[in-house]
């Protein structure tokens, strides 16, 4: 029974909006009903997909330069023809155009579509017209900035230059400018004319220098990546609830102090201080979400706040000490050094620690112990290292030290090159003494996750026969006297099965079943 | 049978629902508020009595009930949420239109889009006769009739 044709046409409608043009084009011809839907569907993508799928360079490259041109043009036509029948059209939803071409000739082609496109009413516009000459632009009919319907508006590779007659978004909501040429000048006075917005995204962009905003009641989420020439970032709005900023190219100038709203701050190469950030975070009560990598000028800061649940600190290079104080924080990921850190944060859910580059000796060793002891109440732990050796803790320092992670259920180590990464169970007997009485432990990598899960039979008191691993002075009983059973998925090389099977029929003392590594023991 | 209720922390208050075969579901209002038109009833304050869903049978709002609570969990991941998405939406035809009525009805945006993306994703590719046979789609042109319409699209049809 064809139970498709008899959906509501607003949502075959938006299924239709999720396939290519092309295709969306082609559900015309399945019965009337469809043609009725895609005729009444008021979305045009012009956009790689479609240029690609009738001219492709690739294909045949005994293909003239007139035949080329030819498709060329009939593409054009085409999509000129369609753009005519849809000027008529009040209110497209969608429109895209994204295109790259030599030829400066079809500049004007360009601006004669979007000029009829903009009497169509469009909703949302994505504009990406990209000159495949060095250094020139492809300048922006000022209308598109006029648009008083456009509630979308997505602009790449183009410039907006001056002088621009009446900058004027009473409907937009959401605005990206990608990889676009705009002056201060413009987007001061784009700023100041959209006041619907509600999201903003600045990325790659060159030319502007600063990026002030004020007011704009209902902007909530702001980003800014990247762009070439900003030194400036100042944003006076109340109701911002996200930021986020990243700054590969040059030191930029920061202040969000009146964002008391923030529930999200993300900065990425951000050149603040440990004064900037102490100043800053106090003005944010409400912060949950925050995200510091590779801001290397922070040395030591101290984070205290009730509301935080995801923090994120990585490759800050130059941090020599961490204070966090964070009651509601649930979610924790960091990359660096093992440095000196205080950690109050009783809900803690997950952690994921990966320790950066660095000389593993023997005080590294007792260094990273003592950080990761920090995160024993964690219930989910994951470990990243690039090939897992050094999670491998010395023999010596087991019997000396105390394991860090006894209270924590399930642990995983994430490998990034599993071709160099030492043997299975060589892992595994490490990360046991890490955590000697975990649930389930995880060994993953780019082949797989090999995973063991390990069921123990309650003891009703303490063993006192030593059994050498130093779990006398740990609060919980170590697997080696009470794991019963393990069952285990995805560890497939007969060698490993091997090994990881002698290895726990030697060392856990009342085991009586391993399913999952079958091997001729 | 009443659906499992959210293990997690909540005000404790509940909405009780009845499916159109009369099966009652009770849910926390952190989970039912997914759905636009619970969130207007508790913010508009609910009766005692369940909320009745004509337009829904039972065996599909446990479904879309199960999915909201999965997405109202504070603590899942986006890797988590993603891959379980695609495990939910991996049905078969009879479920997959029931899931985009009830999303439809219940206006549960989310839950829509991902219906719809599925039923994009089981178009896309396909020439307008496979198409017709993975749906069912009887093609009521007349042989006249199909020709101009191809011919209208000839570019977007070509080899």
């Amino acid at each position: 029974m064809d139970r498709i044709s008899e959906l509501p046409e607003p949502i075959l409608q938006q299924i239709l909006s999720l396939l290519p043009m092309t295709q969306g084009l082609q559900t015309s011809v399945l019965s009337k009903r469809w043609r009725h839907v895609w005729t009444n569907f008021p979305v045009l993508e012009f956009d790689r997909t479609f240029f690609d799928a009738k001219f492709s360079n690739h294909s045949d490259t005994r293909e003239s330069i007139p035949e080329r041109l030819r498709k060329r043009d009939e593409l054009f036509n085409f999509a000129e023809q369609t753009l005519l029948i849809y000027r008529n059209f009040k209110g497209i939803r969608r429109f895209t155009l994204e295109i790259s071409f030599h030829d400066p000739e079809l500049a004007s082609l360009f601006d004669r579509w979007i000029g009829y496109l903009l009497e169509s009413n469009v909703y949302e516009l994505k504009l990406g017209i990209l000159v495949l000459r060095n250094r020139e632009w492809y300048n922006l009919p000022g209308a598109v900035l006029a648009a008083k319907s456009v509630t979308m508006l997505t602009l790449s590779n183009c410039k907006l230059r001056l002088p621009y007659s009446d900058i004027k978004l009473l409907s937009l909501k959401k605005l990206s400018l990608v990889d676009v040429y705009i002056e201060d000048e413009i987007f001061k006075n784009l700023v100041a004319r959209c006041p619907m917005i509600e999201d903003m995204n600045l990325s790659g962009c060159c030319g502007l220098k600063s990026f002030e905003v004020f007011g704009l009641l209902k902007l909530k989420s702001v980003e800014v990546k990247n762009n070439r020439e900003l030194e400036k970032v100042e944003m006076q709005v109340l109701n911002l609830q996200s930021f986020e900023y990243s700054g590969r190219y040059k030191p930029c100038e920061i202040n969000l102090a009146p964002c008391k709203s923030l529930k999200t701050l993300k900065l990425c190469m951000a050149a603040i201080t440990d004064e900037w950030f102490h100043d800053h975070f106090s003005e944010f009560p409400l912060l949950e979400n925050l995200a510091l990598s590779d801001c290397r000028m922070l040395e030591s800061i101290r984070i205290s706040s009730h509301h935080l649940k995801r923090l994120l600190l990585c490759r800050c290079d130059f941090l020599v000490e961490v204070e966090i104080d964070a009651p509601s924080l649930c979610s924790f990921k960091y990359n660096g050094d093992t440095i000196p850190f205080s950690l109050n944060s009783p809900a803690l859910l997950q952690s994921d620690i990966h320790f950066c580059l660095s000389v593993i000796d023997t005080a590294w060793y007792v260094q990273m112990i003592e950080f990761l002891s920090k995160f024993n109440h964690s219930k989910l732990l994951t470990l990243q290292s690039i090939t897992g050796k050094n999670m491998v803790v010395p023999n010596e320092l087991r019997e000396s030290l105390l394991p860090p992670l006894y209270n924590v259920k399930h642990l995983k180590l994430k490998i990034h090159k599993p071709l160099m990464s030492c043997a299975t169970e060589e892992l595994v007997d490490s990360l046991l003494w890490i955590s000697p009485h975990p649930e389930t432990l995880f060994i993953e990598s780019g082949f797989g996750t090999k995973t063991f899960k390990f069921i123990y039979k309650k003891l009703t008191e303490r063993r006192e026969d030593s059994c050498g691993c130093g779990c006398r002075s740990v609060p919980i009983i170590c697997w080696r006297h009470c794991l019963q059973e393990i069952e285990v998925e995805n560890v497939s090389e007969a060698e490993e099965r091997n090994k990881l099977t002698k290895f726990f029929w030697k060392n856990a003392k009342i085991l009586e079943r391993i399913d999952g590594l079958d091997s001729e023991l | 049978m009443s659906s499992s209720s959210s293990p997690m922390q909540s005000t404790g208050r509940k909405l009780k629902l009845k499916s159109k075969d009369d099966e009652t579901f009770e849910v926390e209002e952190a989970v039912a508020v997914k759905s636009q038109i619970f969130k207007y009833m508790v913010e508009d304050g609910v009766s005692n009595g369940p909320i009745p869903l004509p337009n829904v049978n039972g065996k599909t709002l446990a479904r879309v009930l199960q999915w909201c609570q999965k997405h109202a969990d504070p603590t899942i991941t986006e890797d988590e949420l993603n891959k379980y998405d695609a495990g939910f939406i991996d049905v078969d035809q009879a479920v997959l239109y029931d899931l985009l009525m009830a999303a439809n009805y219940l206006n549960i945006e989310e839950l829509l889009k991902l219906a719809c993306m599925r039923v994009a994703d089981m178009i896309k590719g396909k020439s307008p006769d496979e198409i017709r046979r993975t749906f069912n789609i009887k093609n009521d042109f007349t042989p006249e009739e199909e020709e101009e319409v191809r011919k209208e699209n000839a570019w977007a049809l070509g080899p």
